[in-house]
C-alpha cells in the first residue's frame, strides 16, 4: 500500500510582489547557481500574479519515466523524487517531460536539478516570510493515529456510544493493509468525521447503503489482481445490512467474495433519529414504532441476520459484543484469515441515545444481553455451528429490559412474550451447535 | 477478466520496458515476457552518443538489471529473433524454430538505421550508430584516428557530432539538405549552426555523397557537386525506419509502421504496437504517423501496457518534441512550429543570441521553439496538451515573459481544475 508522504504546498497567488526568498535560499544553500533552483518565485505584475512553481513529487513522475539514463527515481520510503547526478547525462528530456516546471537545469555542471524537499526539512518553507509555503506532514498525523488510537480527535458520535468503541477496537485488530467501507449511518461519523474533523487511520470508502458489498467486490478483486493482499472490511449498521443492503450482501456471500463484513447492530436507524429497522427488537420503542394509543412499540420480532448469513454457507459467521473483547478479537482474527469467501460478524451495539440508557451503560447492557441469551455469542465455520458461551443460569430478559427506556412501557405479559422469543432463538442456535 | 494471461513483448527498448512495468503494476500473476534479438539487457538508445564523449560508461546504460527484472517477475529472452507473427493462432515463431503462444502481444521492435544510397559503401568501413553494438564497433574503429565524417543531419547525427568533438575528434557534419531540418525551424537552426561551428564542428550542408572508396587506409568520398573529401572514419546516421520485416504475413495493417488506434491496438485484436515501430494517432489531427522519439515511446508503452492488462486507456496522441543540449546551450521545440494557418509570434535577441517562437491556432498554443531562453520547456507542452485558452494579451505576454507567463498559465489552469473538482 502506498505510503503517506510529506507534501510541499504553496498557496496560489499569495506571495508578496517582491519576495523571492524561497528561490534565494535554494540558490544560496543548495545549487550555488543563480539560474538554477528547486523552487521558482514567479512574479507577473501585468496580471497581478505572485506565486511559486515547485515539484509535486508526483506518484508517477514523468521526469523519471522519460529519463534515458535511469537517473531519476522516486524513493518509496519518503516519496521524494531525486536526481542521481552521477548518472545524469544532461540531455534535458526531464525538463521537457515535466508539465509542472519541476525540473531546473544547471547549465554550469550540465546536470538536471530538482527539489528533494531538503531530505524532509525544506529550507524554503522555513525561510518563507509570509507563510505561503507549507510542508504538509501527513506522516505526523498518521503517526499520531497509528501510535495511539484509530482516529484523530474530532469524532462526533454521541456520548457513551458503543459503536465508536467497537470501531476503535476493530481497527486495532484489522491492522494495516486494510480498506474500510462505510455508508450513511453512525459509523460514517467516526470514519469520515463531520466537517472533516475526524480522520481515520485506514483508507475509507463511503458507499451508498445499498451497494457496500458490491463496491467492496470491485475493490477487492482489483487489489487481488494487482497481487496486493488488501483486506476489504465493511463496518456498517443494521439498516444497511438487514434492510436496504441485504440483497448485495447475500449476492456477495453466494459469489464467495473475499470480504469481511461487520454489521454493527444498534437496532434501528439511529443516526437519522431512531427509526425502526428490520433488526429492531420486538416491542422496542422507536420514533416510528412509538408507545401510545394502540401502539406498544415494534409489533414484529426482528430478522435474525447472523443466522441468515450463516445459512449462505460462508466460511465464517460470528456474533460478538465489545463487552467480550477477547472473544471479539479472536473472531476478527479468524475472519482475517479467511481467504476463500465472505466472513460476517454481527456485533451487538447499544445506542444510549436511541435506546434511552445512561451514557455509562453500554458495556453493562452488552454483558446482560449475553447473560440473558438475548444476544447469544456463537460462530459458524460454513454450516458447523458453535455456541461460544452458555450461561449456566441465564438471567431473565426482564433484567435487560429494565436497563433501557425503550422497554420501560412493557407489561408483565409482554416481557413474558419477549422472553419466549429470546428462548426460542437461543434454543435454535443451541440445537444447531455442537455440544462442547 | 480472470485467470493468468500471457503477455509477449517484442523488443526491450523504451516502449517495451514501459509496457512490461505497467502491466506488472496492474497485474501480479500475469506472465510477462520481453524478447529481444540483442544479446543484452535493456539499454538506453538516447544515451548512446554520451558513450563516445565519455559522459557515461557502458555500465551506466542499462535501464534495468537482472535482479530488478526478477523482482518484477518479467522474463527477458535475449538473443532471439521473431521471424513470424501468426496472429490468427496468437503465436510467435522464432529464428530457432521454436514457437510460443500469447494472450496479448506488443510489437515494440523499434527501428533500424537506413544506410544512405552511396555507391561503394559496402567496400569501405562505415559505422551506423543506432545500437550499442554499433557504438562498440565505432569506438574500436576510431582508435588511433582523428578525422571523422558524420553523414546525416538529424538530432542523433548532431548529438553524435557534438559527442565526437567533446571526445577530441575533428568532425565534419555532412548533410544532404540542412541540419536539424525536421526538428527545429530554419531561423533557430541558423542560430544553432554558428554555435556548433565555434566549438569545432565543421558543417557541410547540401552535400550528397555519391561514391565512397578506400584510399590508403582512409575513406575517399565523392560528392554530387564534383568535390571530394578524405576522412579517416565514416559514421552514417541518415535516418531510421520501423523494424517491420518480420510482420509481412502477420495480417497487421502496415503503412510505414504498424498502424494502431487510440488504444494502441492494431487491426488484430490483442495485438498492440508502441514506440518507433508504431504509427499512432497524433495529438493535433488524430492522423496516424511515426513519432520515433524517446518520450513518445515511453508514453505509448504505458498506454499499450494498460490496455493489455485490461485497463482501457486512450492515448492522447503524440506531440513532436525535441531538446538539444550542446556546449552549454539549450534548444527545444515542442508541437507545430511551422505550417499554414497559424499565428506566429517570435522574437530574436541578437545580443544574447536567444530565440523564442510561439505558434497559436486561435486561442490555443500549438507550438513553441526556444534557444537559450530561461524557461521550463515542459510548461509549453502542458499548455498545448491541456489546450489552455490564452487571450491575445496573454499571448503577447507569453512571448515577452515566457518563463513567468507559462508558469502562471499552468498554475492558473491547475487551480481552476482543482476548484471545479471541489465544486
Amino acid at each position: 500500500m502506498a505510503g503517506f508522504y510529506d507534501v510541499l504546498q504553496a498557496e496560489y497567488n499569495r506571495c508578496p510582489p517582491s519576495c523571492s526568498e524561497c528561490e534565494a535560499v535554494c540558490i544560496r544553500e543548495r545549487t550555488h547557481n543563480e539560474h538554477c533552483s528547486g523552487i521558482a518565485a514567479i512574479h507577473l505584475p501585468e496580471v497581478d500574479f505572485n506565486g511559486v512553481l515547485r515539484c509535486n513529487q508526483c506518484s508517477e513522475p514523468l521526469c523519471s519515466e522519460v529519463c534515458p539514463a535511469a537517473a531519476i527515481s522516486k524513493n518509496p520510503k519518503d516519496g521524494i523524487v531525486r536526481v542521481d547526478e552521477a548518472k545524469c547525462i544532461g540531455c534535458g528530456l526531464c525538463t521537457l517531460a515535466c508539465p509542472y516546471g519541476g525540473i531546473s537545469f544547471n547549465v554550469e555542471n550540465g546536470k538536471a536539478f530538482k527539489c528533494d524537499l531538503c531530505d524532509g526539512e525544506p529550507l524554503c518553507v522555513s525561510s518563507c516570510p509570509d507563510d505561503v509555503l507549507h510542508l504538509l506532514k501527513s506522516r505526523d498525523v498518521m503517526r499520531y493515529v497509528r501510535a495511539g488510537d484509530a482516529f484523530s480527535p474530532g469524532v462526533p458520535n454521541c456520548l457513551g456510544c458503543s459503536e465508536e468503541l467497537t470501531l476503535r477496537f476493530t481497527l486495532r485488530i484489522v491492522g494495516h493493509d486494510t480498506f474500510m467501507f462505510c455508508c450513511p449511518g453512525c459509523s460514517i461519523l467516526a470514519m469520515r468525521g463531520v466537517s472533516t474533523q475526524a480522520l481515520c487511520r485506514t483508507p475509507t470508502a463511503v458507499c451508498m447503503m445499498t451497494n457496500v458489498p458490491s463496491t467492496m467486490t470491485g475493490v477487492s478483486r482489483y487489489y487481488r489482481k494487482q497481487g496486493k493482499d488488501a483486506k476489504c472490511v465493511a463496518f456498517v449498521g443494521d439498516g444497511a445490512t438487514v434492510d436496504v443492503g441485504f440483497q448485495p450482501l447475500s449476492g456477495a456471500a453466494e459469489r464467495g467474495e473475499n470480504l469481511i463484513y461487520i454489521c454493527c447492530d444498534n437496532e434501528g436507524y439511529q443516526a437519522t433519529g431512531n427509526q425502526r429497522s428490520g433488526s429492531t427488537s420486538y416491542l422496542g420503542k422507536t420514533a416510528t414504532t412509538p408507545v401510545g394509543g394502540e401502539w406498544r412499540g415494534k409489533p414484529e420480532p426482528p430478522k435474525y441476520m447472523p443466522l441468515l448469513m450463516a445459512l449462505h454457507n460462508i466460511p465464517y459467521t460470528a456474533t460478538a459484543t465489545i463487552a467480550y473483547p477477547e472473544d471479539y478479537a479472536r473472531k476478527l482474527t479468524e475472519a482475517m484469515h479467511v481467504k476463500d469467501g465472505l466472513a460476517y460478524i454481527h456485533v451487538f451495539s447499544p445506542c444510549p441515545t436511541g435506546w434511552r440508557t445512561g451514557t455509562d451503560a453500554a458495556i453493562d447492557i452488552c454483558r446482560m444481553a449475553v447473560e440473558t441469551n438475548y444476544f447469544p455469542l456463537w460462530e459458524a465455520r460454513y454450516s458447523s455451528f458453535q455456541l461460544n458461551y452458555r450461561p449456566e443460569k441465564p438471567k431473565p430478559v426482564s433484567e435487560l429490559a429494565r436497563m433501557m427506556g425503550r422497554f420501560s412501557h412493557l407489561k408483565e405479559e409482554e416481557v413474558q412474550e419477549l422472553q419466549r422469543l429470546v428462548d426460542e432463538r437461543y434454543h435454535l442456535i443451541d440445537s444447531l451447535s455442537h455440544r462442547m | 477478466m480472470t485467470g493468468q494471461r500471457k503477455h509477449l513483448i517484442i523488443g526491450s527498448g523504451a516502449a517495451g520496458l514501459a509496457a512490461a512495468r505497467t502491466i506488472r503494476s496492474l497485474s501480479k500473476d500475469d506472465k510477462i515476457k520481453m524478447v529481444t534479438r540483442e544479446n543484452m539487457l535493456p539499454y538506453s538508445l538516447a544515451a548512446l552518443p554520451y558513450l563516445i564523449s565519455g559522459k557515461v560508461a557502458e555500465s551506466d546504460l542499462w535501464l534495468i538489471g537482472d535482479p530488478a527484472l526478477e523482482e518484477l517477475n518479467i522474463t527477458l529472452t535475449r538473443g532471439k529473433e521473431v521471424t513470424t507473427v501468426a496472429s490468427q493462432e496468437k503465436k510467435l515463431i522464432y529464428d530457432d524454430g521454436e514457437h510460443e503462444n500469447y494472450d496479448t502481444l506488443l510489437v515494440a521492435s523499434g527501428s533500424y538505421p537506413v544506410p544512405p544510397p552511396i555507391k561503394g559503401l559496402d567496400e569501405v568501413e562505415f559505422s551506423p550508430f543506432h545500437t550499442l553494438d554499433d557504438f562498440r564497433v565505432l569506438r574500436e574503429r576510431l582508435k588511433g584516428k582523428n578525422k571523422v565524417l558524420v553523414y546525416g543531419g538529424g538530432l542523433v547525427a548532431v548529438e553524435m557530432a557534438i559527442a565526437l568533438v567533446e571526445a577530441g575528434y575533428e568532425v565534419t557534419l555532412t548533410v544532404r539538405s540542412r541540419i536539424l531540418r525536421r526538428y527545429f525551424d530554419p531561423e533557430v537552426v541558423d542560430m544553432i549552426k554558428p554555435l556548433l561551428v565555434e566549438k569545432g564542428v565543421h558543417i557541410r550542408e547540401g552535400g550528397t555523397i555519391e561514391e565512397a572508396r578506400r584510399e590508403d587506409g582512409h575513406v575517399r568520398l565523392e560528392f554530387s557537386d564534383g568535390s571530394s573529401l578524405t576522412t579517416e572514419a565514416l559514421a552514417t546516421g541518415t535516418g531510421v525506419k520501423p523494424s517491420i520485416s518480420f510482420l509481412a504475413d502477420s495480417g497487421l495493417d502496415i503503412n510505414e509502421g504498424v498502424l494502431v488506434d487510440r488504444h494502441l491496438q492494431t487491426n488484430v485484436a490483442d495485438v498492440y504496437a508502441a514506440g518507433d515501430v508504431a504509427e499512432a494517432p497524433g495529438f493535433f489531427t488524430g492522423e496516424r504517423g511515426l513519432s520515433p522519439i524517446w518520450p513518445s515511446a515511453v508514453r505509448q508503452g504505458k498506454v499499450a501496457g494498460r490496455n493489455m492488462a485490461g485497463e482501457e486507456t486512450e492515448y492522447k496522441g503524440w506531440i513532436p518534441m525535441n531538446i538539444l543540449h550542446f556546449f552549454g546551450h539549450r534548444a527545444f521545440s515542442v508541437g507545430i512550429t511551422d505550417g499554414p494557418g497559424t499565428e506566429v509570434l517570435h522574437d530574436i535577441d541578437d545580443e544574447h543570441n536567444a530565440y523564442k517562437k510561439l505558434c497559436f491556432d486561435g486561442e490555443h498554443l500549438i507550438g513553441a521553439s526556444f534557444l537559450d531562453v530561461d524557461v521550463f520547456p515542459g510548461l509549453f507542452g502542458y499548455l498545448i496538451e491541456h489546450r489552455v485558452t490564452i487571450s491575445a494579451d496573454e499571448r503577447e505576454l507569453l512571448l515577452s515573459k515566457p518563463r513567468e507567463t507559462s508558469s502562471w498559465l499552468m498554475l492558473r489552469t491547475e487551480k481552476e481544475q482543482s476548484m471545479s473538482l471541489e465544486e
